[in-house]
């Protein structure tokens, strides 16, 4: 067996470069980073580096960057934080329903808090419409926030057009760049946005740590209370080797951003056109073009993607379905839903996400094993019901 | 988790699809999310001679069907009439909570393959 781990998207292992970096921060190097004697300054001098290469990665000043505990929690804060600081400006919100849940549950708790949000549908292809948003952005509107690179099916969205409608409408714009960073460029100033959310350990840092960009002169009402820590925006005393670890992550994305886009790039679609070659019906989720280089979503028609995917892990590939049974009853990928794909498609999905460890033998292992399981789960389907 | 038992079955489906000669077969379905597993039995001599399964569903419905027919296969019907959802779940393994519920469905089957009653 040859352990193949295809769940990027889920998480990525953490690069030995990090590693490095992150280790005497969890030793000798342990001050506070608020601490005004020498073993302070020190935790803090590692701060402020990690800081500059977080804004190397996103193209903005180190002190539009600010430190959370991940990709959720910057989300929660972009949208929960702009929304208290700038209700007084208006109670509208647009949104679109291919959204991580880190933005939607927060858009569900500001419309119990008196704000109204619209949930924008994705074209079949995975694309949100700039057009659509100029649509939905009123007067009123307050922010828009759309993610850039879809997590299920790493779709990118015309985010800088998005962001050009929104503004022109006097709204502030905040995107989900968690599945972007380190995987497709990532430039705060020619996107357009205001604020933009990224999290360590999707790119090979670990997990606990995130960041959020805000753009200078937005604020953001804080959503953990304590002291003045970054810049008076998030109380709590910085983990400072998690810090550490985002920006030596975010210092090798950027070194390696090239590299990454064309050999994973590579990869993912000797893997995609593998599949699509060698099994019949199968049907790749979302657009093929506008997308980030390292996902590939397939449905597999008359199987269950979940059966597939403990299959496939019983041969040691670790991936991820876009539907799961629960207790009897099937939560489909809201994604894939709002996508408008046939509910036995998304019954059927599969996503591989691939990261800088993955190599041609891991492909072509899956692609040599993959053809029998499927082949043996249509067998299996009954060919009539009573 | 899945026990190693049950990802095995899952992976390899033993005694998939479907039986041209079987003397008994049935279906059961999970209504609410629509699972569906079928099995096929070739019984002579009140032995169970032959099996196969068909199964649309969750890995726990794969894993208890595929299990089903290696618990009853060459067994007395006498046999598989007595077999009921502690003794699938300890041939097929662990399989996670929520999805016991393919255990039920797979000995649903069986019984009503079997011309008996509900468990």
């Amino acid at each position: 067996m040859h352990p193949v781990y295809l769940d990027n998207n889920a998480t990525t292992p953490v690069d030995p470069e990090v590693y490095e970096a992150m280790t005497p921060f969890l030793r000798e190097e342990y001050g506070n980073a608020s601490s005004a004697h020498e073993r302070g300054q020190r935790a803090r001098k590692a701060v402020e580096e990690s800081r500059s290469q977080v804004a190397e990665l996103l193209g903005c000043p180190e002190r539009e960057v600010m430190f959370t505990s991940g990709g959720t929690e910057a989300d929660n804060l972009a949208v929960w934080g702009l929304a208290m600081r700038y209700r007084d400006r208006g109670t509208h919100i647009v949104t679109c329903k291919i959204e991580h849940p880190a933005v939607l549950r927060t858009c569900e708790v500001l419309e119990n808090d008196g704000f109204q949000v619209t949930y924008l549908d994705a074209a079949p292809d995975g694309i949100v419409s700039p057009d659509d948003v100029a649509q939905a952005t009123r007067e009123d509107t307050i922010l828009v926030s759309v993610m850039y690179v879809n997590n299920e099916t790493g779709t990118v969205q015309p985010l800088s057009e998005i962001a050009e409608v929104a503004r022109k409408k006097g709204a502030l714009v905040h995107t989900d760049a968690v599945q972007a960073a380190g995987k497709i460029p990532v430039d705060v100033k020619q996107l357009g946005v205001d604020l933009l959310s990224i999290s360590a350990h999707k790119l090979h840092g670990p997990k606990g740590v995130g960041a959020l960009f805000v753009k200078e002169g937005v604020e953001v009402v804080p959503w953990m209370l304590g002291g003045s820590h970054e810049r008076g925006r998030r109380g709590g005393t910085e983990n400072v080797p998690g810090i550490v670890g985002l920006g030596k992550a975010c210092n090798v994305a950027t070194r390696r951003l090239d590299e990454f886009q064309s050999v994973i790039g590579g990869l993912r679609d000797r893997l995609e056109e593998g599949i699509l070659e060698s099994i019949s019906g199968t049907h790749v989720n979302g657009s093929r073009t506008a997308r980030a280089p390292h996902v590939t979503n397939i449905s597999f028609d008359g199987i269950g993607g979940e059966a597939l995917l403990v299959a496939l892990d019983f041969q040691g590939v670790a991936v991820s379905t876009g539907a799961a049974c629960a207790a009897g009853s099937i939560s489909l990928s809201h994604v894939l839903s709002a996508m408008s794909i046939p509910e036995e498609r998304i019954k059927g999905a599969i996503r591989f996400s691939l990261g800088r460890f993955t190599n041609t033998e891991d492909i072509d292992y899956v692609l040599r094993i993959l053809p029998d399981l499927v082949e043996r789960a249509r067998e299996a389907a009954p060919k009539t019901t009573d | 988790m899945y026990s190693y038992r049950a990802r095995r079955l899952i992976a390899e489906m033993p005694n998939r699809g479907s039986l041209a000669d079987a003397t008994h077969s049935a279906q059961a379905e999970n209504p609410v999310c629509g699972d569906i597993i079928k099995l096929y039995l070739r019984i002579e001599e009140d032995v169970v001679q032959d099996v196969r399964f068909e199964c649309r569903g969750c890995p726990g419905a794969m894993a208890a069907a595929a299990g089903i027919t290696e618990l009853v296969k060459a067994k007395p019907a006498a046999e598989c009439r007595a077999l009921d959802v502690e003794a699938l779940e300890a041939h097929v393994g662990q399989l996670p909570l929520h999805k016991r519920h393919g255990l039920e469905l797979a000995i649903d089957a069986l019984r009503s393959c079997l011309g008996i009653g509900d468990r």
